[in-house]
């Protein structure tokens, strides 16, 4: 996929570059907010990584002045800015993901690969599967090989989410954000609990296991 | 009705109407002399010259003709007012109006004034006033006039007199309560502002009338102060961004570079050391986040972002994502939560407060400890509990928790920066709330009173 960069700070910049390219991604990096914008207008890409703060043209400007010109590239935002107003302006101004610095690596990248997926294909369907795993949005029925799962609500979402992204790794933090709509920082490992119950319930007594973890980062839903 | 007197106003009103009465009753008070004694002067003149009139006449014709002269003269008083007498040494009265020496001693030209009886049965007798004179050959005179007009005078003005008072006292309450509540409402109107300004709307100021008197100067020196603070609050807030920024910056890098050094390493020692740098860049992170965001809620920032939102349902999955945690532990956690309780607040920093609770009960409850969660509407605020049955924390320490970096001896084992209270405390604060400590015996009460309105 073909990545534009808007990065003022070389050392983080080329941190992602390297990170994007190992992973068999197109980076073109920018360092100024506005030979950013005029890059971003004049070629195509699938997705925008914009710093908050940038010289010259500042990084909400950049995403006001290519939503209100008709752009709809995905739009991830990095800042060094946690409050959650600061958030919510970054989402309002048209960005569609925020991130704070400074994250992982793996966080950044599983959610640029969510944002384009998303891009790609509306989710319209009222059904998703994967392999033997049929979630049934009509009657909010889960089942595995013809055998109905129980889910409670809660657990419903969480399935949802993960089948919706399946074979993208999502992160402890994408989830708590998603599923639950919270933002902020659990003491506890809320997540992998959660997560160990539906992976109770979805796979075990069956061969193969659909929810996996991957370590250090979060989960990745996938038949193989 | 004790605030009423402890009003400045009131007391205000007091005082002008003490000041205003006692001005009045002084001025009524010298109009009051000042007529009764011209009219008295006017009498005595007049008695003056008839003594001089009677004197000259005796000089010149005698006792007799004088005797004569005073019959004639009250012969021809029809007003009744004149009151005359003549006697001779032998205490003879020779002429006059009056029965009976009305007493005193005679001596030369000297006034007397005594009450002269017969009018009536009125009940208080009129007074008169009088000179009496000595003439030659030891004959007595005693010319006067009935004070009657004086005394219905003086029967005029204090009837007027109470009148005033009346009235006195009735503009001096109006005028005192017109002017206190010309003060009271200019400084209500400072009060006003300053309530508004102390629950964290920093931009509102004291409405400057425009009248270039006392209270604009006030109002003007007090927005200027506001500005100043308000300065300085900006300042603190942009160093909280500066300071955010510029440890960020570094901080992402480290954990680039690291994270840079575990992808280029087939070491698999190499890595595990790595990982656990990490793992501490992001907790300092998390540390530092934590500071960010009380730091943020003590200033009050945020205020103006407030929303309504649905409290029972945001506690419901706080607690459906803390039940399984509480289960890994053996632990039960109850819930008992009233549904559609809403609230106006800052949504994250509120199931971030809620959630730090419920985390501290788990975590600082034995194995197979009970948590029980309440969220309920109390009359005129919302109650939010969270009881365990842990170990608690001394009553000494209650007042202390909610400290930034606090943290009990016990617990210091435990994995936690001692901010979790300290952001519950700041987010209290922020939404007006109360935060207290009870003992559960054993175990830990925190309650948290939220106000409807906030």
């Amino acid at each position: 996929m073909r990545v534009l960069l808007i990065e003022d700070d070389h050392d983080a910049a080329s941190f992602i570059v390297k990170g994007l390219l190992e992973a068999g991604h197109q980076v073109n990096h920018i360092a100024d907010g506005s030979a950013g914008l005029f890059n971003a207008v004049e070629n195509e890409y699938e997705v925008l990584i914009v710093d908050r703060m940038l010289p010259k043209l500042d990084g909400l400007t950049i995403i006001q002045t290519l939503r209100a010109s008709g752009n709809t590239t995905p739009i991830l935002i990095l800042s060094a800015l946690h409050q959650v107003d600061e958030r919510v302006k970054g989402l309002k101004a048209g960005g569609d993901d925020y991130l704070v610095k400074p994250f992982a690596f793996s966080e950044l990248m599983a959610r640029v690969e969510v944002l384009v997926r998303r891009q790609r294909a509306p989710n319209e369907q009222s059904t998703l599967q994967v392999g033997d795993l049929v979630m049934n949005f009509l009657t909010r029925k889960v089942t595995r090989s013809a055998r109905e799962i129980p889910l409670q609500n809660r657990e419903f979402m969480l399935l949802e989410y993960l089948m919706r992204h399946v074979g993208q790794v999502v992160t402890r933090t994408m989830l708590l954000e998603s599923v639950w709509d919270f933002h902020f920082d659990p003491q506890t490992n809320v997540i992998d609990v959660q997560v160990s119950r539906l992976r109770q319930k979805v796979d075990k007594g069956f061969e193969k296991s659909l929810i996996k973890t991957i370590r250090g980062v979060g989960y990745c839903m996938s038949e193989n | 009705m004790f605030r009423l007197f402890r009003s400045a106003a009131f007391r205000f009103t007091l005082l002008y109407m003490v000041t205003f009465g006692a001005s009045v009753t002084a001025l009524l008070i010298f109009v009051y002399s000042a007529i009764i004694s011209d009219m008295e002067d006017d009498l005595k003149h007049s008695i003056q010259i008839q003594v001089a009139d009677l004197k000259r006449k005796f000089t010149v014709s005698g006792p007799e003709e004088t005797a004569a002269s005073i019959k004639n003269i009250l012969a021809k008083d029809d007003d009744k007012t004149l009151v005359l007498m003549f006697i001779d040494r032998n205490w003879q009265v020779l002429a006059g109006n009056v029965e009976r020496w009305p007493g005193g001693k005679t001596s030369i030209d000297s006034w007397i004034k005594f009450p002269i009886g017969g009018t009536n049965g009125v009940q208080v007798p009129p007074k008169a006033i009088a000179m009496n004179s000595t003439l030659p050959g030891g004959y007595i005179l005693l010319v006067g006039r009935k004070m009657e007009n004086i005394e219905h005078v003086h029967e005029i003005i204090v009837e007027v007199l109470y009148i005033c008072f009346g009235i006195m006292f009735a503009l001096a309450a109006a005028g005192g309560m017109l002017l206190s509540y010309t003060i009271y409402r200019r400084i209500d109107l400072v009060n006003q502002t300053f309530r508004k300004v102390a629950a964290g709307a920093l931009t509102t100021r004291v409405n400057v009338i425009g009248t270039g008197d006392e209270f604009d100067h006030l109002a003007v020196n007090l927005n200027q102060t506001l500005n100043r603070i308000c300065e300085l609050i900006d300042g603190v807030r942009d160093i909280s961004y500066n300071v955010a920024h510029d440890l960020r910056t570094p901080l992402n890098r480290l954990r680039n570079r690291l994270e840079d050094v575990n992808s280029d390493s087939s070491n698999r020692k190499v890595a595990e050391k790595v990982r656990a740098c990490l793992s501490e860049v992001d907790s300092l992170v998390a540390t530092f986040n934590s500071i960010l965001r009380i730091a943020q809620a003590e200033i009050g920032a945020g205020i103006e972002h407030f929303t309504e939102f649905n409290l029972s349902e945001a506690i419901k999955d706080l607690v459906d994502l803390y039940l399984l945690v509480a289960e890994e532990k053996s632990q039960t956690l109850i819930s008992e939560i009233a549904d559609g309780i809403s609230i106006k607040g800052d949504r994250h920093l509120i199931t971030q407060m809620a959630a730090n609770i419920i985390d501290n009960a788990i975590k600082y409850t034995p194995k197979s400890g009970t948590i029980k969660v309440i969220l309920k509407d109390g009359e005129g605020f919302i109650l939010l509990q969270v009881a365990d049955n842990g170990a608690g924390i001394p009553t000494a320490f209650y007042h202390r928790v909610t400290e930034k970096f606090f943290r009990l001896e016990q617990s210091r084992s435990s994995p936690g920066n001692g901010l979790g209270l300290s952001l519950v405390g700041a987010a209290v604060k922020l939404h007006k709330g109360e935060l207290s400590f009870t003992d559960n015996t054993p175990g830990l009460i925190v309650t948290i009173k939220l106000p409807k309105g906030s």
